[in-house]
């Protein structure tokens, strides 16, 4: 094939072009270099497309780097043996294009058909196995080199393999993190939007069109590179030696990207494509930009790929994100290479980069994340309208009412209702809802925080992060977690009984209804939520999800399809996170699920492996997480049995009760109201089939009722508070295990209701009538009467909020139950939040203890002062009408009265308290409660004492640390010079914040680890043959 | 074997078990039979038995006397301790030690007691001018009962009322009559300055409850104090002698008066029924041979707020008694007593406990001794060293021994193991027809106090 040739010639020099019309002669010579590597899906076509050039190249040169496949026999047979270079599998790039170009085929002279008509000009054409230029894509190359003599490196329109239209590339350009940008939609067709010759930074080298001589001027592409992005640094390298680049929108190309997909395997190196895209990225940017540039490139880059690693870490794509931490460390590590390459590069830099950086894209990241939400959206949105059309065709009813008719909507409504006809105003009750085990919550989610990082137990946490959640408020949510408890237990009993089925008798609706309604109406839950017990009615939220993770991570049951180890594994993440949430509030569970693990490893014949591992995990993670508090547990055992929340007592817990799981107390219907579900679960032994499923939910009831018996038997002392064990906790356990057992019963009888036989008809009958007046009695009962127990609204006058100064005086409020005197102590006119008293040091509880008997026994005495000096200056006493401590209190010669209500009565003590008191000899004065506190000069020896025991642990006096001395036997005093000066106080524990912190950090990560990740994009395995064009997923678009 | 190979087989055991569904369902009934069992056995949900405060030592005491005689006697064996005895307006201490000490201030004093000398401390006050007149000193309460005579069967009848503390006190006397409550507003926020001794007399000012009182002839007085506290004391002026009405005991359904003297004279036993509902009663006398009833009667019907007169002098037949009345609502009684020249009032008591003291008197004493219920053996101990007496009382009677004047303090302790002893102590000066008399109770000595069980606890603040 000979070379068009025309009278005219258009060389390299700076020649005018020839005047329109008249015939140009071609004066370029141009080699082609093919370069193939397990390409022999492509190769046939792309060998087609650049023998059927209009334009033909003069020279053909095709590289092999050690194929495995058909690829270097259809080289060979179609180009010829002798143009055909074979290298190593490991060669790179780069290197194979440099040794392409040394192989005399690169080098066979070509005869010049017209040689008077000036020098020719060499050329080198670089193609891909998997890039097809277009039979014109030549002809328009060197038409646009001829036309402007300046260019030495053009690049085509770079369109896909697969679908024709679709534009890829025209141009390719790099932002400032490496990301690299073509500024083409994916998927966006070529209706000629982006036609037109244009300057800029870098072309693909896929049809890569580069003038011989800076070709070897500029080395060709940089040999340590490999892949990716060499042509990137070419292009940039060009325009330093002040070269330009144009693409060519005439000239198309197809390429199929195998290399960059991962449609190719590559055999170059070990380590994956994205690292060395990542890393080659880096190596472009850094040795290229100008020193001045390079500082904040760095930065910015090494900011980009953590936020990328923090986000493939987070949709579980950590081996992604480990490539691209190893490319940054790779860059890092090796500093003498990007000072070589740097030095390589020298020449020309600052002056390019000005004219390079208005070729610099910006806003990658945004475009790339505003287009995948729109595609997103755009496909929801395809999917909705063609399913509304399908349901105006088929005349379906409307989504309200598919919504409103579907089981889990109709069980939680159902739930709800129940809820609010039993509570009735209790829901509207706000900051005011307390009673029984619920100390009314005032005040905001930033106490709850102050208040657990000041050593709460860690339920308080939790509910901080509730309360986070509902806009700040700690009383929506514990109405939340109250009231919406019941329904959102049924659901999730709902959720969970999607196990209760086998593959060929499959849970229908109206089972697992009962199921949920069963479970949520539990005397449980109804005397939970009428004695103000939240961390009972979280536990039995939390307790269906976690039997099912549970059930997910054993393989339980073993009819239904074995989820593969991932699952498992997340599964088991899943139910210790759960655990854990139960745990924090009602430890027992804890408790329960360790004696379950050890019934469950024993009864499955000692597993080893991975089972085990996931049993250790669900046991051990939990404790570990709440650590410092698990240690109080351990140290005191009884405390597992308290549950969150104050410890009251509850009368009614009766033998019958017990044994038919109700607990007793208020809000428990009567002693026989689960009588059914006892019976329909006995039923369910006499079954012949789903025998282990009886068996164990009849074991799992028998265990959890053992417990309920044994804990119910305890008294155990909180505080000052000594009262029973209140069971509920242990007997929903095993409830839940009895409504496994009559679940079976239920799906049976269910059967024989519509089958034949009388008898059987009969049975079925009586066992479904049983099964349902459990929750209907339950439910009735407890509409009835009503949510009538402790649980009531504490009117917010009960402490009044003018208890408030400059220095923080404490208020000790006392109250008389039972013959029994009980005290607390409120900082700061306080807002008290819920739960438990900050611990407060042994000595300081006693000694509190004593005073306040002495002031309630009207001993005779000065109590005054030693109540002073642990920071009280008012007594108050709630209910004074029917307290006889008004009287003991009016009587005192220290107290005068401050004020009396029918809400609350106030005393005042003769001598001012605050948070920091200075202790002179004997006296003591309060100081403003301020961080920095002023203290004046006065007599040497004084002590300033803080007198609130979770306040301040460290104190400086100008600069210097002071040491702290313990005063009174509990308090912490910071002794204070003649001459005075300016106390800081640094409150709270650094010890306590810093572990707050990285018990957050845990839990994210729990969660992380237990939520299902992102799926790999489907473009990304290389043993599927399909492509699909997900360019959102592609190793590029971070 | 490899992890792989080696599937999870249940349990053989249970496999065998499992299969037999008779087996099964048996013992699945045994378990749930042992679990009732067990159920039963234990305690479940029993409330926890509630617990006892605590005693402690009395550290610090402080009382009142009136002007005239004074005796301060501390517990014997009382280490480290300060009493300090000095007049109530203040001004420099009359006696500031340990040891007992007796005078004669011719103003009120206040005894001060701090430490070990605290506990138990005993002081009484007596004088002998028109008759004899003692009392036991008194301590700063928010609330008094006195019954006694009112202004119309006595001459003068004054209420004292000392406060000892830094605050002004504010004081109400609310006051029953033989005919009914005597409401109103006077007698309202009688203010008291610190550290002084108000005297009010009954029926001559809106203070001293007005001219409705003036008739009264019996009269229960309750003397409250609404803001601080005040030692109250009542100081009657008959036609012939004068006492200070002692404390009567809180309001309760069984209530003794011990130590009514035998002899001639007027014996009147008052009752006072507090309240808004009428009081069934029934009286006994305790004597040294038994329980009689006086009247024979049975029951005695006492209307509400009012001060019944019930004549005991018949059934006491001239024998040292005591007297027991039993209510169906809460009462107070106190007895009037007249014998020779000289009046003395009563009260009813509580029992003697643990102990009491009676302090160095120079006059002549009788000390009455009642066990209503068991039989009591009553060790008399004088603190001055010396032999100690033993006197048993049976169940049911009263015994009465006499002390002499110079015998010096003594100490009234029953055996362990005896029923409630209830005393009282007549002090005699003179002698025939022209004796004088007063009559002083036995209280327990104060020697510790009782703490209610506290603990640090959220539920204060949920109702």
């Amino acid at each position: 094939m000979s070379p068009t040739t025309d009278p005219r010639t258009a060389g390299p020099a700076a020649r005018p072009a020839a005047p329109a019309g008249a015939p140009v002669t071609d004066r370029h010579v141009v080699t082609a270099v093919l370069v193939a590597h397990d390409g022999a899906a492509w190769l046939p076509a792309t060998l087609k497309a650049v023998l059927t050039q209009t334009r033909p190249v003069q020279r053909l040169v095709a590289v092999d780097t050690g194929s495995r496949d058909r690829g270097p026999a259809v080289l060979r047979e179609v180009v010829g043996p002798g143009n055909v270079l074979t290298l190593p599998r490991t060669t790179g790039f780069g290197e194979a294009l440099a040794e392409g170009l040394r192989h005399p085929a690169a080098t066979l002279p070509v005869p010049d058909d017209d040689p008077g008509a000036g020098a020719r000009s060499e050329w080198v054409w670089l193609l891909h196995d998997d890039s097809a230029p277009a039979p014109t894509a030549l002809d328009r190359l060197l038409h646009a080199a001829t036309r402007d003599p300046g260019l030495t490196v053009l690049g085509p329109k770079v369109r896909d393999w697969d679908d024709r239209r679709v534009l890829l590339e025209l141009g390719v350009t790099v932002d400032g993190a490496g990301r690299r940008d073509t500024g083409i939609d994916p998927g966006e067709f070529d209706q000629g939007q982006h036609d037109g010759d244009r300057e800029v930074l870098a072309v693909g080298s896929a049809g890569m069109l580069v003038r011989r001589d800076v070709w070897e001027r500029l080395g060709g592409f940089d040999l340590a590179f490999g892949l990716f992005r060499d042509d990137l640094d070419f292009c940039w390298r060009a325009h330093a030696a002040g070269e330009r680049v144009m693409a060519v929108s005439d000239a198309v190309v197809h390429h199929a990207e195998a290399a960059r997909r991962g449609l190719r395997r590559i055999g170059m190196a070990a380590d994956s494509p994205r690292r060395r895209d990542r890393r080659n990225a880096l190596y472009t940017l850094f040795g290229n930009l100008p020193a001045r540039a390079l500082p904040a490139a760095l930065l910015r880059n090494v900011q980009a790929s953590a936020v990328r690693a923090a986000r493939l870490v987070a949709t579980k794509r950590t081996a992604e994100a480990r490539a691209e931490l190893a490319a940054l460390a790779d860059v890092l590590r090796s500093p003498w290479r990007l000072r070589r390459m740097r030095a390589e590069r020298s020449g020309g830099r600052m002056h390019v980069y000005r004219t390079v950086r208005r070729h610099l894209a910006s806003g990658v990241a945004r475009r790339r994340l505003a287009e995948s939400l729109s595609d997103r959206f755009a496909a929801r949105d395809a999917r909705r309208r063609a399913a509304a059309e399908r349901r105006a065709a088929s005349d379906e009813p409307g989504w309200a009412r598919r919504t409103l008719t579907r089981p889990p909507v109709l069980l939680g409504l159902g739930l709800t209702a129940v809820t609010l006809a039993a509570a009735r105003s209790l829901p509207a009750a706000g900051t005011e809802l307390g009673g029984g085990a619920l100390v009314p919550a005032r005040g905001g989610a930033s106490d709850l925080w102050t208040a657990y990082l000041a050593g709460e137990p860690p339920y308080v946490g939790f509910l901080a992060l509730l309360s986070t959640v509902t806009f700040g408020k700690p009383w929506l949510a514990v109405t939340l977690l109250l009231f919406a408890g019941v329904p959102l237990a049924g659901l999730a009993a709902y959720r969970a009984s999607r196990l209760l089925g086998s593959p060929r008798r499959p849970a229908r609706p109206a089972e697992r209804a009962w199921f949920a309604t069963a479970y949520a109406l539990l005397p449980t839950a109804t005397g939970a939520v009428a004695q103000g017990r939240v961390g009972t009615v979280t536990v039995l939220v939390v307790l269906p999800l976690f039997a099912a993770r549970v059930a997910r991570m054993t393989g339980l049951p073993r009819h239904g399809a074995v989820p593969e180890p991932v699952r498992r594994a997340r599964a088991a993440w899943g139910a210790a996170l759960l655990l854990t949430v139960a745990l924090a509030f009602v430890p027992l569970t804890w408790v329960l699920a360790l004696l379950a693990a050890g019934a469950a490893w024993l009864l499955l014949d000692r597993p080893g492996g991975a089972a085990r591992r996931h049993l250790v995990l669900v046991v051990a993670v939990p404790p570990l997480l709440l650590l410092p508090w698990t240690l109080g547990l351990l140290r005191h055992p009884s405390r597992f049995l308290l549950e969150a929340g104050v410890h009251a007592p509850v009368r009614g817990t009766t033998p019958d009760g017990v044994l038919l799981l109700n607990p007793g107390g208020p809000g428990t219907p009567a002693a026989w109201a689960m009588a059914g579900l006892a019976a329909a679960a006995a039923s369910a032994l006499l079954l012949r089939t789903r025998r282990t499923t009886v068996l164990a939910g009849w074991l799992i009831a028998l265990g959890g009722l053992l417990v309920a018996v044994l804990a119910g038997a305890l008294t155990v002392t909180n505080g000052a508070d000594r009262a029973a064990v209140w069971p509920g906790t242990a007997l929903a356990v095993a409830a839940a295990g009895l409504l496994l057992a009559a679940a079976t019963a239920v799906a049976r009888a269910a059967d024989a209701l519509t089958g034949p036989g009388r008898l059987a008809r009969i049975g079925g009958a009586l066992v479904v009538a049983a099964a349902v007046s459990a929750p209907a009695v339950a439910a009735v009962t407890w509409v009835v009467r009503g949510v009538d127990g402790p649980l009531g609204r504490v009117p917010a006058g009960t402490v009044p909020d003018f208890l408030a100064g400059p220095h923080a005086p404490g208020t000790l409020v006392l109250r008389t139950r039972d013959g029994r005197v009980g005290h607390t102590v409120l900082r700061d006119g306080a807002r008290p939040a819920l739960g438990d008293p900050a611990p407060v040091p042994e000595a300081a509880a006693r000694r509190l203890d004593g005073l306040v008997a002495a002031l309630a026994g009207a001993r005779p005495g000065d109590d005054a002062a030693p109540l002073a000096r642990m920071g009280i200056e008012y007594v108050l006493v709630p209910d004074p009408g029917r307290d006889p401590l008004t009287a003991v209190l009016d009587a005192s010669p220290e107290l005068t009265r401050e004020s009396r209500a029918a809400a609350f009565g106030v005393w005042r003590l003769p001598v001012p308290a605050g948070r920091l008191m200075l202790l002179d000899g004997p006296s003591a004065t309060p100081l403003p409660a301020r961080d920095a506190v002023a203290v004046p000069p006065g007599a040497p020896g004084r002590t300033l004492l803080v007198t609130d025991p979770s306040g301040a642990t460290h104190a400086t006096l100008g600069g210097r640390d002071v040491e702290a001395r313990t005063v009174d036997g509990w308090a912490r005093g910071y002794p204070v010079p003649a001459a005075g000066g300016t106390l800081r106080l640094s409150g709270g524990s650094v010890v306590r914040q810093a572990w707050t912190g990285a018990q957050a950090v845990a839990l994210a990560v729990l969660l992380v680890l237990a939520l299902p990740g992102a799926r790999p994009g489907p473009g990304a395995d290389p043993r599927r043959g399909r492509r699909r064009r997900s360019p959102a997923l592609t190793p590029d678009a971070a | 074997m490899s992890p792989r190979s080696r599937r999870r087989t249940p349990n053989a055991r249970v496999v065998g078990l499992a299969g037999s569904r008779g087996a099964t369902a048996l013992l699945v009934g045994v378990a749930v039979l042992a679990l009732a069992g067990v159920a039963r056995l234990v305690p479940l949900g029993a409330a926890p038995e509630a617990r006892a405060g605590t005693r402690v030592p009395v550290t610090s005491a402080l009382l009142a006397c009136p002007a005239g005689d004074v005796a301060v006697q501390p517990w014997p064996g009382a280490r480290d301790g300060r009493i300090t005895v000095a007049p109530v307006t203040g001004g420099a201490p009359l006696s500031d030690g340990g040891a007992a000490w007796s005078a004669s201030p011719r103003a009120d004093v206040a005894v001060r007691a701090a430490g070990g000398a605290a506990a138990g401390l005993a002081a009484e006050q007596t004088r002998d001018d028109v008759g004899l007149a003692g009392t036991r000193c008194a301590e700063p309460a928010v609330e008094h009962w006195f019954t006694g005579p009112g202004p119309g069967a006595a001459e003068r009848v004054e209420v004292h009322l000392t406060n000892l503390d830094p605050r002004p006190a504010s004081v109400d006397l609310h006051a029953y009559s033989g005919d009914g409550p005597l409401d109103g507003t006077d007698g309202r926020g009688i203010t008291v300055e610190p550290a002084t001794t108000r005297v009010v007399r009954l029926g001559a000012s809106a203070e001293g409850l007005g001219d409705l009182v003036r008739t009264a002839r019996e009269l229960t007085l309750r003397v409250v104090a609404t803001t601080g506290r005040v030692a109250a004391a009542v100081h009657v002026r008959a036609d012939a002698g004068a006492d200070w009405l002692p404390r009567a005991a809180a309001p309760a359904r069984e209530i003794i008066v011990p130590g009514v003297p035998g002899g001639s004279g007027e014996r009147r036993l008052l009752v006072a029924v507090p309240g808004g509902e009428d009081a069934r009663l029934r009286i006994e006398t305790i004597t040294a041979q038994g329980v009689v009833t006086p009247g024979g009667r049975g029951t005695l019907e006492a209307f509400a707020g009012t001060v019944t007169a019930v004549d005991l002098h018949p059934s006491l037949a001239a024998r040292p008694a005591a007297v027991r009345v039993t209510a169906d609502r809460p009462v107070v009684a106190g007895v009037a007593v007249r014998r020779g020249s000289d009046v003395a009032y009563g009260a009813s008591a509580g029992p003697v406990g643990g102990g009491a003291l009676l302090p160095a008197s120079r006059r002549d004493a009788w000390l009455t001794l009642t066990a209503p219920r068991a039989g009591a053996t009553v060790v008399l101990t004088p603190v001055g060293g010396g032999a100690p007496q033993r006197l048993t009382v049976a169940a049911g009677r009263t015994a009465e021994t006499r002390i002499a004047a110079g015998t010096g303090a003594l100490l009234v302790q029953p055996e362990r193991g005896s029923g409630p002893v209830y005393a009282a102590r007549l002090l005699t000066a003179g002698g025939g027809s022209d004796v004088r008399l007063t009559l002083l109770p036995v209280p327990e000595a104060a020697r510790t106090t009782a703490l209610p069980p506290v603990g640090g606890t959220r539920r204060v603040l949920i109702p």
